[in-house]
């Protein structure tokens, strides 16, 4: 930083490089066999391999400089006592032993079983390898001689499977206690550094699993006039890790642990149909809808309930509590406003006409932690689209729609507009210009007036929001320039408008629904999000 | 029958070749490399390891920069002597000067519960690995004597805002324990402190300036007696610091709160800054566009910061100091403007207080010294002591009247109080302006029961008893079954 800008003045010209260089390295030995026999084909793998991931890291800052016309290219310029280095480097490896068998009979009964030994070096000597084996069967049951006489039926297919896959995407070095860079001390009248332990150790840790049975159903009908696919998933995820929250007395706030099982199930369906077919007029439609379910089945025998905290200034967002979905939203249900004329004998401290009036739900004349109930969570019950493509002549007509149902969303942009940092804060326009006032003794929105007199209850049901929408996705018309005008070197030529995001329907107040910035599909948090953009196009495509 | 001949043959090859896979890779493969990070088989036995732990655990128990001005904040701002306005924080203070915070306010977690316990953690990992360390005998002692100091100092801390608190006193051993019975954690603070001092060297004789020496443990073990209301024992360890001659009054009150008299006479312990890093409380105590203070010609520079937020005096508490006070030097009452206008702060609760501050300051960072025990509080405490145990005597009256001496106001005398009431309140003004923005304010309320009074009295209405003590913070609540919040909450 320049000594024009604010921190580069204070410092007198400050300079920092960062480098960062990630290899990854793959060894495989792999036997291949594969064998015709009549009627039956043998394909098997027999195989092992080793991978490695490396990661050096380097950073270097300079503050004190006599110009800043050297930028970082010459960082020795700087005040010596004013340079602070940093470097690290973590590895990890995986190795992998595996075997895979596919025998096919007649074309019409498919079986693959296949077994996998992975060994990883984030677990603790004993728990390093897990057996993960699955197998697979598929019937064309169009291709039995029976099915000759159904001719609608262009294509059948039943498959089921059944495999266990593991996870081991954690940090590394997790299962021991090392140590690290500690916080600086003074001492002497000086910067000293220090070393504290980075992580409480669990020696326990293992393999995450997850076991999955399938069972689907391939079809076309009419020479595929209408084709599709129906899917239903029984998905169960055992031991799974996940950093869970520790008394911090121990002077940790989480440790990694392999905890219980959730239970995701749920059924997918696609059909594609071709519902116009001539030779001047086309019209398919694409139509997809799956359905999903999940719960917490276990949590173990030593844990009812763990309560976890979102990012930055969010606070406890979130419950994983057996029978409920993972991650469920966590906190205070706002029942309305407490109103001028409302009995404030028994009130809660610190509220007045116009407070926010939260439910007591264990009805002790208080609102404490113990009032917090489940506000939502973050699986959409019902997710699905519907694309339509129509061709007429030389015009080509696109369009899709797509929605999820039963799905809440925790938006940071509501905590900032109930608990700001401070009055001048920017605020969402619906909630405060509907703000409740003695002249608009609302029920709906408080008044915004002391926003933190009963405290900092982030979570609650204004924050938490509920996420569904349909949206019009895409929309796009095209017509291509006929052969008969196209002259020269040019093939085909096509013109084209098109609209994305046209319009959503939603109950969501802030910028988009469907965002999740949080980068952490099962724990949805509107967080710092960039708003959606709704972008026109106007195109010409030429093929030459 | 071919084919199924030819089938063997290759299953025989593959069931060969197989275990040579096997042979040729080895499961030390995946036999986890530690590069960076310490391992922890060697580095808690050597010197190295266990004095740099040491050194994690006083930065723990240092409450310098964000964390420093915070706590400061928190603690000092549920007081008459200062509020806030604007800025990032004020979300936080806003609830602490309205009494309205509660277990979701979010820097009890972060700050004032995870940061001792942290502190306490780093200790426990010295003193559980000490014994298989290859440290000298000497060395040894006096690094056991240093852990336990901060370890006491942080239970000390946790005791006073939220009451009696788990007692962990090992690395090792369940992870989920409840709160400790008060009678338990007052009697391993008191005995770790006076356990300590054997093997804590004399202040003069400390390795570096800033380890722990005895009188930083009897200083504690002072204010210890005096808020848990021992008032013998507290009268009797500020005479033993006062016997042993190591400290005296710094002549002049202001110097000690500028960088280039942080070292005096006078601290006892403090929480120490040096650049780049640093004190960052001062930047919320500058008024908008401040630029000199003409009474003392301490000058902003554009090296520094100056923060949206605004750290202001009320009137109230401006209006009880003498106008002869010589303390009212660090007071800003009205100053000169970056386009060189003269701005009043008067009659506006807008008064500043310009302690901490460093003319070579950084950016936010000033590497001044907040001193957390000073000469001038074991002179009050005895003389608070005596008082609770007497009712007004000569020897408080002296010792009030050395303070007094020092900030240049005349002597009060015996025959000015009538009886034990007076006198106190009298000494609770004497601290309220020896030691304002020393996070003294808070804890001399709560123990002269006059927390809740002056809350109520200045508007903040919702103020009731069980405000003495904060929250359990509501992470901590959720992640240990065991713990009971405090009644109230």
């Amino acid at each position: 930083m320049g000594t024009e800008t604010q921190f580069g003045a204070a410092a007198n010209g400050e300079a920092t490089i960062q480098q960062g260089n990630q290899s990854n390295y793959l060894i495989e030995g792999t036997l291949n066999f594969s064998e015709n026999y009549g009627i039956h084909t043998i394909d098997a793998v027999a195989g092992m391999t080793f991978q490695r991931f490396l990661t050096d890291r380097n950073f270097m800052t300079a503050n004190d400089f006599p110009s800043d016309a050297t930028f970082t290219y010459n960082m020795g310029l700087a005040n010596p006592e004013l340079v602070e280095i940093n470097s690290d480097r973590f590895s990890n490896e995986l190795v992998s032993y595996i075997g895979r068998v596919n025998y096919n009979l007649l074309d019409k009964y498919l079986v693959t079983a296949t077994v996998r030994a992975d060994g990883s070096s984030r677990f603790g000597e004993d728990n390093r390898f897990g057996i993960f084996p699955s197998g697979a069967i598929g019937w064309r049951v169009n291709e039995e001689p029976f099915m000759e006489s159904a001719e609608a039926i262009s294509n059948l297919k039943l498959r089921a499977s059944w495999g266990k896959t593991g996870n081991q995407e954690i940090g590394n070095l997790q299962f021991i206690t090392s140590f690290g860079t500690g916080p600086n001390a003074v001492l002497g009248n000086q910067i000293v550094s220090s070393i504290d332990p980075s992580n409480l150790a669990n020696p326990e840790l293992k393999w995450e699993t997850t076991e999955q049975i399938d069972f689907g159903i391939d079809f076309g009908l009419w020479d595929e006039r209408i084709s599709g696919s129906a899917d239903y998933f029984h998905k169960e995820t055992s031991d799974m890790l996940v950093s869970i929250p520790v008394p911090s007395s121990t002077g940790f706030n989480s440790r990694l642990q392999n905890i219980g099982s959730i239970l995701n199930t749920g059924f997918e369906f696609s059909l594609d149909t071709r519902n116009v077919t001539t030779s001047d007029f086309n019209w398919r439609t694409n139509f997809n809808i799956s359905f999903l379910d999940n719960e917490v089945q276990d949590l173990g025998e030593t844990v009812n309930e763990i309560v976890i905290g979102g990012p930055g200034q969010v606070g406890q967002a979130a419950i994983i509590r057996e029978g409920d979905p993972l991650r469920s939203f966590y906190g205070y249900e706002v029942e309305g406003i407490w109103q001028t004329d409302d009995d404030y004998s028994n009130a809660p401290a610190g509220v007045e006409p116009g407070s926010i009036k939260y439910r007591d739900t264990n009805g002790d004349g208080q609102i404490t932690g113990e009032d917090r109930t489940l506000l939502g969570d973050s699986f959409p019950d019902v997710t699905w689209a519907i694309t339509n493509n129509i061709n007429y002549k030389n015009f080509n007509f696109r369009f899709s729609f797509e929605g999820v149902e039963g799905v809440s969303m925790l938006n940071v942009n509501m905590i900032d507009t109930f608990f700001p940092v401070n009055f001048r804060r920017n605020k969402l326009a619906e909630p405060y210009l509907n703000r409740w006032t003695p002249e608009n003794p609302t029920n709906e929105w408080p008044s915004f007036v002391n926003p933190l007199s009963q405290g900092q209850k982030t979570v609650n049901s204004y924050t938490v929001q509920d996420a569904s929408y349909i949206r019009l996705r895409t929309v796009r018309l095209s017509y291509n320039l006929p052969r008969s005008v196209l002259g020269g070197a040019i093939r085909n030529a096509s013109i084209y408008g098109m609209a994305e995001n046209l319009f959503t329907i939603d109950d969501y107040i802030g910028p988009d629904p469907a965002v999740n910035p949080n980068a952490n599909a099962n724990f949805r948090i509107d967080w710092n999000a960039a708003p959606l953009v709704r972008t026109f196009t106007l195109g010409v495509n030429l093929g030459f | 029958m071919e084919k199924l001949m030819k089938f063997a043959k290759k299953l025989f090859l593959v069931i060969l070749f197989a275990p040579l896979l096997v042979l040729l890779s080895c499961e030390n493969m995946v036999e986890p490399e530690v590069y960076s990070q310490l391992d922890p088989t060697n580095v808690m036995s050597s010197e190295k390891g266990i004095k740099g732990t040491l050194n994690a655990a006083y930065a723990e128990a240092n409450h310098n920069q964000w964390n420093g001005h915070s706590i400061l904040n928190m603690n000092e701002m549920t007081t008459d002597t200062y509020w806030d306005t604007g800025g990032g924080e004020n979300r936080i203070l806003i609830q602490m000067i309205n009494f309205t915070w509660g277990p979701d306010t979010d820097w009890f977690n972060s700050l004032l519960w995870n940061q001792p316990y942290r502190a306490i953690r780093n200790a426990n990992t010295v003193l559980d690995n000490i014994d298989q360390a290859t440290v000298s005998d000497e060395l040894k002692n006096q690094y056991i004597a240093e852990a336990r100091f901060i370890r006491a100092l942080s239970y000390y801390r946790l005791y006073t805002w939220f009451g009696p608190v788990p007692l962990r006193t090992s690395t090792e051993g369940e992870l989920e324990i409840p709160r400790a019975p008060e009678s338990e954690l007052l009697s391993f603070i008191e005995t770790e402190f006076q356990e300590a001092i054997p093997d804590l060297p004399e202040v003069n004789q400390v390795e570096e300036y800033g380890r722990a020496h005895k009188s930083a443990a009897r200083g504690y073990l002072t204010l210890f007696y005096l808020n848990t209301k021992q008032w013998q024992d507290a009268s009797d360890m500020a005479q033993t610091i006062i016997d042993n001659g190591h400290f005296q009054l710094v002549e002049d009150y202001s110097t000690m709160f500028h960088k280039d008299g942080e070292l005096n006479s006078e601290f006892i312990w403090a929480n120490y800054a040096e650049l780049p890093a640093g004190n960052i409380w001062i930047n919320g105590s500058f008024p908008p566009g401040f630029r000199r203070d003409p009474q003392t010609g301490l000058t902003w520079t554009n090296s520094m910061n100056n923060w949206a937020t605004q750290y202001r005096i009320y009137d109230s508490f401006y209006n009880t100091f003498d106008q002869n006070d010589e303390r009212l030097v660090l007071i800003l009452e009205e100053y000169e403007n970056q386009d060189g206008e003269m701005v009043s702060l008067r009659d506006n609760d807008d008064y500043r207080a310009l302690k901490y501050f460093d003319p070579n300051a950084s950016a936010n960072n000033h590497g001044t010294d907040r001193p957390t025990i000073r000469y001038a509080e074991i002179l009050l405490a005895r003389a608070e002591a005596l008082n609770e145990l007497n009712g007004p005597n000569q020897e408080s009256i002296d010792l009030i009247n050395e303070i007094r001496d020092r900030a240049e106001l005349n002597d009060v005398s015996l025959a000015d109080f009538a009886n034990k009431e007076e006198l106190r309140d009298q000494i609770l003004a004497e601290r309220g302006w020896e030691f304002y923005a020393e996070r003294k304010r808070r804890i001399d309320l709560i123990r002269m029961g006059k927390f809740v009074e002056q809350a109520q009295n200045r508007g903040a209405t919702t103020a009731q008893d069980f405000h003495r003590r904060y929250p359990i913070p509501q992470p901590a609540m959720d992640a240990n079954p065991q713990l009971e919040q405090n009644p109230g909450y």
